[in-house]
């Protein structure tokens, strides 16, 4: 087993507040359009659909896999990367967490990491229906 | 009005080129892509300038040349099909009679001496801002990762596998082998290719493009006057652009298809060709992925089948369909969309010495930018248009 990219240490600049506000409670916050309701990725800015105002909603945190990718550093480091499909609709780009194999459409939750230092985020383990996960 | 053609290429020195800024560099190969068609530089009425991710050079190229009374100077962008994009708007301009001799040109030094390839494109930090910082803390640090989740899109899908990506690697070095030019030349097995180091998975190192400082230009004017300059003009048959929008949400193709799905059969539609008259390709090659899926948009193979395509040895030295016979931007340089257009323009002058495809009546040459979101398409021939 290789070792796991370092995160780093994740600071706040005013423009996603919200979003780390909810990371911080375990709630995924990501963007809605005021308008018309249809959800966007966290670090959507326009709603194309009818160019209504986006605020910030809680979405379930319930997800799917879309697609999924390792990067490795220079230095041995893996850190197992996603595009995920939030059941809201839109995609976001997130981390895995403990997801052994990887397939489209594998049920993921987010799931939140409180560092001592920094913002909570979100990660995206393994959703399995029957245990109450 | 009988149509346009190029008639000049310039190209610096393409690599480790160090200590010539982007501007000087575009300056350089638009001097040279001029005394190549046997133009002085004062000949030039247009000019259209792209850069890369420094936003240098742009429109006071112009002056660095000493051009004056210019009747056309832009800017362009759309990321990596701003090459064929260029070539396409001087020919319209031509063909409408707003200039007569445009230079297009890019250039660009993201290299620095001591710093690795992979650095010139990649993030990293201690601590991060914002949204957009939490996303490359979590690891998106570079653009493979999202070209690298395209492909596993691709791959989980259609079956595509590494094997069928490495044989991209592999026909492309193979061609590399015939160009001098080539940063890239040694020998290249499947197994050098499996086993050389992961990036991002499920890319290796030997799906990814090389970086190179370097600057290429080239001088479009009428069919008509080139055929009185000094290098056999190469004809601009037809161009298209596809920009697919695609949605980043439930039901999004992304990863399955590019906006090559437009783009190519609307520039062989104006060209009046199909695939089957295609002799040569140029394709956009940042990634292997890249070409194995821009082929299947073309139409070359149905779609899903570009990896057992790719594998049966078609694109290279001897194949059915060349692809990158100067070894593309995997072996030979990353010059952006010139890199396949400059190859494009030496296999249609007939000019590829040990490499030069068997036929060469119609070259067709991709440009594709950001992550496959922006595609353009343009298709050359040695014949006028209609005079094959
Ligand atoms: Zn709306």
């Amino acid at each position: 087993m290789t070792a796991r990219q370092t995160i780093g240490t994740i600071r706040r600049d005013g423009r996603g507040d919200p979003f780390f506000d909810g990371a911080a409670e375990d709630r995924l916050m990501t963007r809605r359009c005021e308008a018309c309701g249809r959800w966007y990725a966290p670090d959507a800015t326009d709603c194309p659909e009818c160019a209504g105002e986006l605020a910030w909603a809680e979405a379930s945190g319930e997800a799917a896999l879309v697609s999924w990718a390792v990067a490795h550093s220079r230095t041995g480091e893996t850190a197992p990367l996603a595009l995920v499909e939030l059941a809201e609709g839109p995609w976001m780009y997130g981390r895995l967490d403990a997801v052994a194999a990887p397939r489209e459409g594998l049920p993921l939750r987010a799931s939140f990491v409180h560092p001592d230092e920094g913002e909570s985020y979100p990660v995206f383990k393994e959703r399995r229906e029957n245990r109450g996960l | 009005m009988t149509g346009t053609a190029i008639a000049g290429l310039g190209m610096t020195e393409l690599g480790k080129v160090y200590g010539r800024s982007p501007r000087r560099l575009a300056a350089d190969a638009v001097r040279s892509a001029a005394a190549d068609a046997g133009l002085a530089v004062s000949d030039l009425d247009g000019l259209i300038v792209s850069s890369g991710m420094s936003g240098s050079p742009g429109i006071e190229l112009a002056a660095a040349l000493g051009l004056r009374d210019l009747r056309l100077l832009t800017h362009m962008s759309s990321y990596g099909a701003t090459a064929v994009a260029m070539v396409s708007y001087a020919a319209a301009t031509i063909q409408s009679g707003g200039a007569s001799a445009v230079a297009c040109v890019f250039a660009d030094a993201p290299l620095q001496p001591e710093r690795s390839s992979g650095a010139a494109y990649h993030r990293e930090a201690a601590e991060w801002h914002g949204l957009s910082g939490l996303q490359a803390a979590l690891g998106f640090r570079s653009v493979n990762v999202f070209y690298a989740l395209a492909a596993r899109r691709h791959m989980e899908r259609y079956g595509t596998t590494s094997e069928q990506l490495g044989a991209i690697a592999v026909a492309t070095r193979a061609w590399a082998r015939g160009n001098p030019r080539a940063q890239m030349r040694d020998p290249m097995s499947l197994r050098d290719h499996q086993e050389s180091r992961w990036v991002v998975e499920p890319l290796h190192l030997l799906d990814c493009c090389l970086v190179s400082n370097g600057g290429i230009a080239v001088i479009v004017t009428s069919a008509e006057r080139a055929r009185d300059l000094a290098q056999p003009p190469v004809h601009v048959w037809g161009w298209g652009q596809g920009h697919p929008g695609h949605r980043m949400e439930r039901g999004s193709d992304m990863g399955l298809t590019t906006g090559a799905a437009l783009s190519g059969p609307a520039a062989m539609k104006m060209a009046g060709v199909t695939t089957a008259e295609v002799d040569v390709c140029q394709i956009y090659d940042c990634y292997t992925y890249t070409v194995l899926v821009t082929l299947e948009d073309y139409g070359f193979c149905a779609r899903g089948e570009g990896g057992a395509f790719a594998a049966s040895g078609a694109l290279g030295p001897g194949g059915t369909l060349p692809v990158n016979t100067g070894g593309g931007q995997l072996s030979a340089y990353y010059m952006w969309g010139m890199t396949p257009l400059s190859e494009a323009v030496i296999q249609a002058r007939g000019q590829g010495g040990d490499r030069q495809a068997p036929r060469n009546d119609v070259v067709l040459v991709s440009g594709n930018g950001g992550i496959l979101d922006h595609h353009g398409t343009l298709v050359v021939s040695p014949h006028a248009k209609g005079r094959r």
